[in-house]
């Protein structure tokens, strides 16, 4: 019984997890640039919701698309003046351009949240835990593993049916065929980072409803995402989801049977193995290589 | 590396020497001067800010030598620096060793941690082992803080009594001083003596193409985990003076956000050149403080109750900022910079 | 309809590539451009299509006409939309994308008319439709040109760029390609603009001919003269002087000077 409810409790969890690294690898898939920023913006975004919210008092089904248009603006934003510029740079230059984006982000939020724990009203997401038998089930976590679902079902038909999709991931394959074949690769890149930007910030938004927002603690929870999006390889959607349901459900595991405490650092340790046996991870694509 | 025109080495001993001509003696000579007094000058406040500039120049050597040379993309520098302390002041406080015994152990120590991490280098690049490092920056304060917390305090961190020299107890902060000042220039020496060695352009050449560095018969292996004991040497020692200057270590003084300046200071001094290690140092350190007399200024603008929260923010903002404008627009950093002021100011005034 | 004029192109603002260089390809016309390696000829359609910045090269002297509208150092993607369109040497397929996909990219517009143009190449490739759903990644280098091909078709061009078609292919299916390039000239009167080093079949094709070397034009005219230019024959064609293919016994070991340098 426990057992389940650690599964069920990990599922939730990895949901998010999911939902995180899907946001990292829509921008890696087609700018090949990796988003270390993706925790700043994420909090960045839900707490702009939190504040709508509390502050100007609007009800929060008008402050969920307010503030994810926010979030489009500010992906957009962070395209135009930090990446655009340094189109084709080394790997390097890249990471720590998001770094930069990420230390400008957490300043900025600093300023205007300080180091306060911010959470949104009691009861903003109807519902309340839902009790099967033994195992109960935060209906914020249920919310956010629907939302998750939904988002990979919309962004995998986007990517695999619609043109723009297509022109996405011929962008991500490669950028000089791209150009040739009269496609704008620098909207391309903007849209990414919309999209990108939007989906973590949803992820941002169901942390706020559960765990509430820290300034200095919650983008750090974007980094668990990475062994979820590594674990499943870095440019594949499918990838994200399941990486991200293994991390949540073997952190909860470990968690109910070490130690909570171990839980912490489970993803990282889980990171460094995969690192270390499967670096391009299981679904990751590899590269043809025809002789 | 350039040289002026009619300089011209006529002895290996002239080839070898880092400091070679005249004007390069003499401005040595008084830089050094002028740094031993120091002290006598400046107030106790501004020598914790060169004191904190010095152990972040030896920590950034660090950096340069695993991320400048060798190209191997290191987020855990703060990590590092927390084995060091941590390992430095237990010895200190369980062995009873002195200072001067546990911090060569110490380094030592955080070179073989360092080696450990450099491990997965030799399979992955780029942001992968950025993650690497970046596990290690979250999987090592766990460790301090959880494992043994009665031994290393948990998350209150440990107190550390100052080493004393000679009967000297390192109380002030120019007795610190006098201990990171001399350190830094040691270590300033040791890495520009690495850097134009034969390990520094095995470094270089692994940097540019590992994949041509091996076939020109440099063991890659060997040295990327070289570059990695190196770096985590540097990392060590600036952890040991970090925790003597601060009378005390915790977790989190040692946070990634700490590793990421690390990069971003090398990236405004210049990657790759010991003088942009100093110069990157010296910027960044002095901006955020710069930040605290500044923020007063722009607080009178705000709305009251920000003032104190506007220098926490302000610094982050800032680093960014300028780590952002570097990148774009001389992604040499400083160090460039400072090449052309040099090239500039020998033509001058008939450039050409 | 394409006028090229004295074009001077540069790489990262030092390395002269191309030192003036002047062509026209008439509307509905093949024009062919020979040269050793190296000559400038990729350098010279990266300069049309716009695909010099990508490699940190620049027009810095000249001018591009297409239709009278000026198009050199235009980006990329508004070439291509003007009807443009560069089919790249070796085959650069979309690996991971199958086939049907690499077509689909093709298409400039929307997704009106996708279904008449797909048809349109697979009826070009009939070979093509049989793989819709494999992995590009691994066709065959001669299916790969082909997918190329079709997916530059797909476009609409009005110029199509093609830089080498033949690079590497089996002689058969260096045949067909070059057949398939008539047909496409032919059937959507597309003007070509081809570079080759199989100067025989180019010449065979293309109704114009220019010849590059070290980043000039030294000769051109019409196919027919220039396939008879004692010089062609004997350092692209590999024919003596009667036209009699040419045995390596009777090299000499000195090099026969060209008398157009």
């Amino acid at each position: 019984m426990l057992f389940l409810q650690y599964l069920v409790a990990g599922v939730l969890t990895g949901g998010l997890y999911g939902l995180i690294g899907l946001g990292i690898v829509i921008i890696y898939k087609s700018t090949k640039v990796f988003n270390f920023a993706v925790g700043a913006l994420m909090t960045f975004c839900a707490l702009v919701c939190v504040a709508l919210v509390t502050n100007v008092g609007l009800p929060f089904w008008l402050a969920l698309p307010i503030s994810l248009a926010f979030a489009a603006f500010l992906g957009l934003l962070t395209e135009r003046v930090g990446l655009r510029p340094l189109l084709a740079q080394p790997i390097l230059t890249l990471i720590m351009a998001t770094l930069a984006i990420e230390s400008i982000l957490y300043g900025t939020m600093l300023l205007f949240w300080e180091g306060y724990t911010i959470s949104f009203p009691q009861g903003v997401l109807p519902g309340q835990t839902i009790f099967l038998g033994p195992i109960f089930i935060p209906h914020e976590f249920l919310y956010a593993f629907i939302v998750a679902t939904a988002c990979f079902v919309l962004v995998g038909v986007f990517f695999f049916k619609t043109q723009m999709g297509l022109r996405m991931r011929v962008t991500a394959e490669s950028h000089v065929v791209a150009m040739a074949l009269g496609i704008n690769i620098t909207r391309i890149f903007a849209m990414s980072w919309m999209l990108a930007t939007v989906v973590g910030a949803l992820a941002g938004i169901f942390i706020g409803n559960r765990l509430g927002l820290q300034v200095a603690i919650t983008p750090s929870l974007a980094f668990k995402a990475l062994p979820a999006i590594i674990f499943g390889g870095l440019d594949s959607l499918a990838g994200a989801i399941i990486g991200g349901l293994t991390v949540g459900i073997l952190e909860k595991m470990a968690a109910g049977y070490i130690d909570p405490k171990v839980a912490e650092i489970t993803p990282y340790i889980i990171l460094l193995l995969v690192l270390l046996i499967r670096p391009q991870g299981l679904f990751g694509e590899e590269r043809i290589e025809r002789i | 590396m350039w040289r002026p025109c009619g300089v011209i080495d006529e002895t290996y001993e002239q080839d070898l020497a880092i400091v070679r001509t005249f004007p390069q003696w003499t401005l040595t000579v008084a830089a050094l001067g002028a740094l031993a007094l120091l002290p006598a000058y400046v107030s106790g406040v501004t020598l914790n800010t060169v004191n904190h500039i010095a152990i972040t120049i030896v920590a950034l050597h660090g950096v340069n030598i695993l991320t400048g040379l060798t190209g191997q993309i290191t987020l855990g520098q703060a990590a590092f620096m927390a084995i060091g302390a941590y390992s430095m002041e237990m010895m200190v406080r369980y062995w009873g060793l002195s200072f001067w015994i546990a911090t060569p152990i110490a380094m030592l120590i955080t070179g073989v941690a360092g080696v450990i991490i450099g491990l997965p280098s030799l399979r992955i690049k780029g942001f992968y082992l950025a993650m690497a490092t970046l596990a290690a920056q979250f999987i090592v304060p766990w460790i301090i803080v959880n494992v043994r917390p009665d031994l290393t305090g948990g998350t209150d961190g440990l107190t550390v009594s100052p080493p004393s020299i000679g009967g000297l107890q390192l109380t002030s902060q120019e007795s610190i001083f006098y201990l990171c000042a001399t350190v830094a220039v040691f270590s300033t020496v040791f890495a520009r003596n690495i850097a134009r060695s034969r390990y520094g352009r095995a470094f270089i050449a692994i940097r540019d193409n590992d994949i041509a560095a091996e076939i020109m018969g440099i063991a890659v292996v060997r040295y990327k985990l070289l570059s990695f004991f190196l770096c985590s040497l540097y990392a060590g020692l600036a952890g040991c003076l970090y925790a003597i200057w601060m009378r005390g270590i915790s977790v989190e003084h040692f946070t990634l956000h700490e590793s990421i300046w690390y990069l971003g200071m090398l990236i405004v001094g210049g990657m790759g050149s010991v003088v942009g290690v100093i110069l990157g140092a010296i910027m960044i350190r002095s901006l955020t403080i710069l930040v605290t007399y500044i923020g007063p200024w722009i607080a009178v603008f705000l709305p009251p109750g920000t003032g104190t929260v506007l220098e926490l923010g302000l610094g982050p903002i800032v680093f960014g900022v300028v780590v952002l404008a570097f990148l774009i627009y001389e992604p040499h950093g400083l160090a460039r910079i400072w090449e052309r002021f040099k090239a500039f100011y020998r033509l001058w005034p008939y450039s050409y | 309809m394409l006028v090229v004029q004295q074009i001077e192109v540069f790489f990262q603002h030092v390395i002269q590539v191309l030192k003036g260089v002047s062509l026209t390809v008439p509307p509905g016309q093949i024009v062919c451009v020979l040269g050793a390696n190296g000559a400038g000829k990729s350098t010279t359609l990266k300069a049309i299509s716009g695909l010099l910045a990508a490699e940190d090269g620049r027009v810095t002297d000249g001018l591009i006409e297409f239709d009278g509208k000026r198009i050199d150092n235009r980006l990329a993607h508004d070439v291509a939309g003007m009807g443009i369109t560069q089919v790249f040497e070796g085959r650069r397929v979309l690996e991971h994308l199958t086939v049907d996909e690499n077509l689909r990219a093709g298409n400039l517009g929307g997704t009106r008319g996708m279904q008449s143009k797909l048809e349109q190449v697979y009826s070009i490739f009939p070979h093509l439709k049989s793989l819709r759903k494999k992995a590009a990644g691994w066709l065959s280098g001669g299916e790969q040109q082909m997918l190329v091909i079709g997916r530059a078709i797909m476009a609409d061009p009005r110029l199509l760029l093609l830089d080498e078609p033949s690079l590497g292919l089996a002689p058969l299916l260096v045949k067909e390609i070059f057949a398939t390039i008539e047909r496409i000239n032919r059937e959507f009167s597309t003007a070509i603009l081809l570079v080759e080093q199989n100067a025989a079949r180019a010449l065979e094709i293309a109704s114009y001919a220019y010849v590059m070397e070290n980043g000039r034009i030294v000769m051109d005219g019409e196919a027919q003269v220039v396939k008879e230019n004692p010089d062609i024959k004997e350092f692209y064609l590999g024919l003596g002087e009667f036209g009699t293919r040419k045995s390596y016994k009777d090299v000499k070991h000195y090099k026969r000077r060209k008398r157009w340098l």
